[in-house]
């Protein structure tokens, strides 16, 4: 049997903390290991017991959890993590993805969406709307692309590349799978050789450290995006 | 004189002359009716060729005198021809008579000259002393302006040595006149105040022309602070500067109240400030929180009784979830018009990229962000330049009927230059202090003191039909 996704819940509101957890340990693949009432609690735990993914709440006191998750990421960049937030519109999103969210939903989301979302991320799966995906693009464009350099690039071999074309306009893993006449398998496969090499945890990371990098520019998404129709 | 008194004198004395030519002529004429009786007697014992010739004489003087040089001229050259043939034809004696009427020219020549100097310096006198008269008016005008102006008026020399001072001078002083003459300046200023005049100074010796007044602080005789707008101009005689003088006006209380309507504005931007964010974080913390959690429960409640409960009860369930939710949002909206956590959290070009979406959202006006990448600012800057920019952008979304709108946002290793520009309809920029606050719109004003609390400059630039421009520049 598949190990269990293991999570750490990080909120201040010590009722909301238990929902969470009950929401989540009535899933059969999923474990909560520990629960953080702050930002700074959050870091020191996620460090400690190596959480697969961190559901964060964004206000929190001490520091808040956008900042709690730069921490994170910085120390183990293979921690993905969930924002919860009051805010969805794009502006607020982008930095959220900045700052390393994997994705992000609303406070006041559903449990089933919640659990939805944590099994996208893990599966490498998108959870990022293609418009946001878009203007992520546009941004990563203003602010002057090709820093990082190809580093990355020179680690991803071609057909590694080519997903993340792919990657970057939206398509599911079944649907790229089915793109390139491969097995959900290989596609998932290589999503995680993807991640690994580029010290990721989820797409959404992958797709902003390309854009950082300048690995991938917002013609190349249009052009797939062409060829897709 | 007049004309009429005037052609009087010229008429008398062309008749007198007539009657005394007859007379002198009188025996050649005797047989003539009654113009040979026209004849003049003798005095205490002289010839009546004698008086005639005096006679003629007094007329010529008369005729100088009366109505001008050019006629004593003509009678006295009409007198000369009357009396020569008379003392060579008629009397027996004519080397006396020639002589005699010789003489009487000749008297009557300086005579009239004689009348002619003096009026020519009369008159000169008189002129002299109209102009005298003016001159002293003039200056004793000048004077009593100079010395009752409701300004202070000084002149102090290269050295700063105060040599003229007027009465106003004690009221920014607190000396009396005779007492700050010959005082140096200096003594009047602190090291800061001295500081602007060193630079005040020094533009004006490399002959720079300062038009504006200019604030200066004053230590008074009791140690007290006077605030004086001032103009000073430098005095030079011959191209070399020779003195400054000064006019200064008493501002102490003006800028007292200015600076209290400041601080008071100030007071109220920031307890403002503090308030929403308190109210903010209220709802944020504590009412969101509970309805968050009032979803949840019901969430749990729901999926958990998908198959206890009846169907009705679930629909109902997640309908009072969907209220909660709705409640939810419309709360996170309040807070956020409060206070924008996209500002703590994402920083301010985040923050402006949402005021500007949210603009286009609502009008159709374009409205573009671009940035600099910042570096890190204190968060009362980001604060200050943020909430200006919501103020621009209302004003924008409120008069200018603009169809485009611009921010941009710059920064060097000193300081930070946010502008916001429309295509709008501007306004006439004289409007601004005066009327635009009047009207109740006390944006600009708090606008500037935003900019100010920062240690920041705000500057409008505006004309109708062309849009308005808002430039903050401040220091990081």
């Amino acid at each position: 049997m598949k190990p269990k996704t293991r999570i750490l819940i990080a909120d201040d509101h010590p009722l909301l903390r238990q929902a969470l957890s009950q929401v989540f340990s009535s899933q059969k693949d999923m474990e909560i290991i520990g629960e953080a009432s702050n930002g700074e609690e959050a870091v020191n735990l996620a460090s400690q017991l190596k959480p697969d993914i961190v559901v964060m709440d964004i206000m929190m006191p001490q520091f808040d959890g956008l900042e709690a998750s730069r921490q994170i990421k910085k120390l183990a960049p293979t921690i993905a993590i969930l924002v919860l937030t009051a805010y969805e519109d794009d502006n607020y999103v982008l930095g959220l993805l900045e700052a390393g969210a994997a994705g992000y939903l609303l406070k006041s989301a559903r449990g089933q969406d919640l659990v939805d979302a944590i099994r996208a991320i893990r599966a490498g799966e998108s959870v990022l709307h293609p418009k946001i995906i878009e203007k992520l693009l546009r941004q990563a464009l203003v602010k002057s692309p090709g820093t990082a350099e190809n580093k990355i690039g020179g680690l991803l071999s071609d057909r590694e590349s080519e997903l993340l074309k792919l990657l970057a306009t939206g398509m599911s893993n079944k649907e790229i799978a089915d793109r390139l006449c491969l097995s959900l398998r290989t596609v998932k496969a290589h999503m995680s050789n993807i991640f690994t090499k580029m010290n990721v945890a989820s797409r959404s990371e992958a797709l902003v450290q390309a854009l950082r990098s300048g690995l991938l520019t917002l013609e190349d998404i249009k052009q797939e995006r062409s060829s897709e129709n | 004189m007049s004309t009429r008194w005037h052609n009087f004198h010229i008429c008398f004395i062309i008749l007198l002359f007539i009657i005394l030519t007859l007379s002198h002529y009188h025996e050649l004429l005797a047989n003539v009716p009654l113009i040979g009786k026209v004849s003049l007697t003798s005095f205490f014992g002289l010839s009546t060729d004698i008086v005639e010739r005096f006679a003629y004489l007094l007329l010529i003087i008369y005729a100088g005198w009366s109505v001008g040089i050019k006629f004593g001229i003509t009678i006295w050259l009409a007198s000369g021809l009357a009396m020569i043939p008379q003392a060579l034809v008629i009397p027996t004696d004519t080397r006396t008579t020639l002589t005699e009427s010789f003489a009487v020219l000749i008297v009557a020549g300086l005579s009239i000259s004689l009348i002619q100097m003096h009026r020519g310096w009369y008159r000169q006198q008189r002129q002299l002393y109209g102009i005298t008269t003016a001159l002293r008016t003039s200056q004793e005008n000048y004077e009593e302006l100079f010395t009752n102006a409701s300004d202070a008026i000084w002149v102090h020399d290269m050295d700063g040595k105060i040599v003229i001072a007027n009465n106003a001078c004690e009221k920014v002083s607190g000396y009396p006149p005779n007492e700050v003459i010959g005082k140096n300046v200096s003594e009047f200023l602190s090291p800061e105040a001295l500081n602007t005049a060193r630079e005040v100074r020094a533009r004006l010796m490399q002959g720079e022309a300062i038009d504006q007044r200019y604030d200066q602080r004053l230590i008074k005789k009791d140690g007290s602070e006077t605030i004086v707008e001032l103009f000073t101009r430098l005095i030079r005689a011959g191209g070399k500067p020779l003195a400054f003088q000064n006019i200064a006006r008493d501002v102490t209380e003006e800028r007292r109240l200015r600076d209290n309507l400041r601080f008071q504005i100030r007071e109220t931007l920031m307890a403002q400030e503090e308030e929403r964010k308190r109210i903010a974080r209220e709802l944020h913390d504590d009412i969101a929180q509970l309805i968050v959690l009032l979803s949840r429960r019901l969430d749990i409640l729901i999926s958990g009784g998908a198959h206890k409960l009846p169907k009705a009860t679930i629909s109902e369930l997640e309908h009072l979830q969907n209220i909660a939710n709705e409640a939810y949002k419309s709360l996170q909206r309040y807070a956020r018009d409060l206070r924008p956590s996209i500002l703590d959290q994402m920083g301010l070009v985040a923050a402006l990229n949402w005021l500007a979406e949210e603009l286009s959202k609502e009008l159709e006006i374009k409205a573009a962000v671009k940035a600099d990448i910042l570096p890190s600012l204190p968060s009362e800057t980001e604060l200050a330049l943020f909430r200006i920019a919501q103020e621009a952008l209302n004003n924008v979304r409120k008069h200018a009927q603009a169809s485009e709108v611009n921010v941009t946002v710059e920064s060097d290793s000193s300081h930070i230059r946010m502008t916001i520009t429309d295509n709008g309809k501007g306004f006439s920029l004289s409007r601004l202090t005066g009327d635009l606050v009047k009207e109740g719109k006390l944006g600009v004003q708090g606008m500037e003191e935003r900019a100010r609390l920062i240690g920041g400059k705000l500057e409008i630039k505006s004309q109708p039909g062309k849009g308005t421009t808002v430039i903050v520049k401040a220091p990081i």
